[in-house]
């Protein structure tokens, strides 16, 4: 998994206090700052975009546009919202942008998972129910797959969540009961 | 929607969602409800599965390239301005090139280098008067030729 967020909240506090001073000096012609910025949530990124486009090739592609229409917009971004919910909102839009121009690809390789077999304890039925859990997500639609991509993966608040994907806060709880409905009916092996 | 009419709110209750007197009063009916003490062990459930999904891990060669990429503006400016400036030195260079070719005398129009005697007859024709007629010449050979008589005298 790419860069893990913060829970607790003061660390996320400051994190975001770090951000909003990376971009500020970023809008001020500090070019290490812009980069500062790309070690920071290019992981985070490319996981996120990852459990959106389902391919590795298409993510990166996802990061990239991300990062580069960040910068576009660096000099118009007011910081009203967090670094980490714009970055976030820019990469929901460039991957909806590379589902339409591509197309939705639902393959999940066994090469995209080198950690897995790596890690102790590896076992098949570990795997096999990664691989299902992920070909699942590639099932749900869209919009459904964001909202749970979002809060299990990346742990945001409703509202932030209602921020980055630009609806209000009820659509988005209706989305992510409707969403986990499936998934509870399509994983139902898996769960008590 | 099976079971308890409450089975709705159990998912903002598990994502920490709820205000304080909403979600005191939803713990206390979750203990009473078993439909929806169930739900929040499916969800719950679910959660730590969606969790060991792994994601793979972004190459590092990729951070590399994204930092190229993304380069500020300044930087790709600078490097556009070499590249422009490298082809116009480029495009410089050759003009001269065919300039040094074709112009006549530069020595390049008819290929290799200008042998000896080639450029002592270019200087010979140079030197040579041109403006003398046969007559004038034939007069000049007489004239020489009667000084050098009366000279040897």
């Amino acid at each position: 998994m790419g860069g893990p967020r913060p829970r607790s909240e003061s660390e996320r506090e400051s994190l975001c206090g770090a951000d909003r001073e990376v971009v500020r000096r970023a809008q001020e012609g500090d070019d290490g700052a812009f980069h500062a910025l790309v070690d920071r949530y290019a992981r985070r990124l490319f996981g996120f975009a990852f459990s959106l486009v389902g391919n590795a090739a298409d993510a990166e592609d996802v990061v990239q546009e991300t990062f580069l229409g960040a910068f576009r917009g660096l000099a118009s971004f007011e910081q009203r919202s967090s670094v980490e919910t714009w970055l976030f909102r820019i990469a929901v839009r460039q991957a909806a942008k590379s589902r339409r121009s591509r197309g939705r690809r639902r393959t999940v390789s066994l090469d995209h998972l080198p950690e897995s077999r790596e890690r102790a304890g590896w076992s098949p039925e570990k795997v096999d129910t990664r691989l299902d859990v992920r070909a699942v997500l590639g099932t749900l639609s869209s919009e459904h797959r964001e909202v749970v991509v979002l809060r299990e993966f990346e742990g945001m608040s409703y509202a932030e969540m209602a921020e980055v994907l630009d609806v209000p806060r009820g659509t988005v709880e209706s989305r992510l009961f409707r969403a986990r409905e499936k998934l509870k009916e399509r994983l139902s092996g898996y769960l008590p | 929607m099976p079971g308890c009419e409450h089975m709705g709110e159990v998912g903002a209750y598990c994502d920490g969602e709820l205000s304080g007197r909403k979600r005191a009063r939803m713990a206390a009916h979750i203990e009473q409800c078993p439909d929806c003490a169930r739900e929040v062990e499916r969800l719950r459930g679910l959660s730590r599965l969606l969790a060991g999904a792994s994601v793979p891990q972004m190459r590092p060669l990729f951070l590399a390239q994204l930092h190229g990429r993304v380069a500020p503006a300044r930087e790709v400016g600078v490097v556009r301005f070499a590249q422009q400036l490298t082809a116009v030195a480029a495009a410089v260079l050759v003009v001269c090139c065919i300039w040094l070719w074709y112009v006549p005398g530069s020595g390049g129009a008819n290929g290799g280098p200008t042998e000896g005697w080639e450029s002592a007859a270019l200087a010979l024709q140079v030197e040579m008067p041109v403006d003398v007629s046969p007559d004038e010449q034939l007069a000049e050979w007489i004239v020489q030729d009667l000084s050098q008589e009366n000279g040897s005298d």
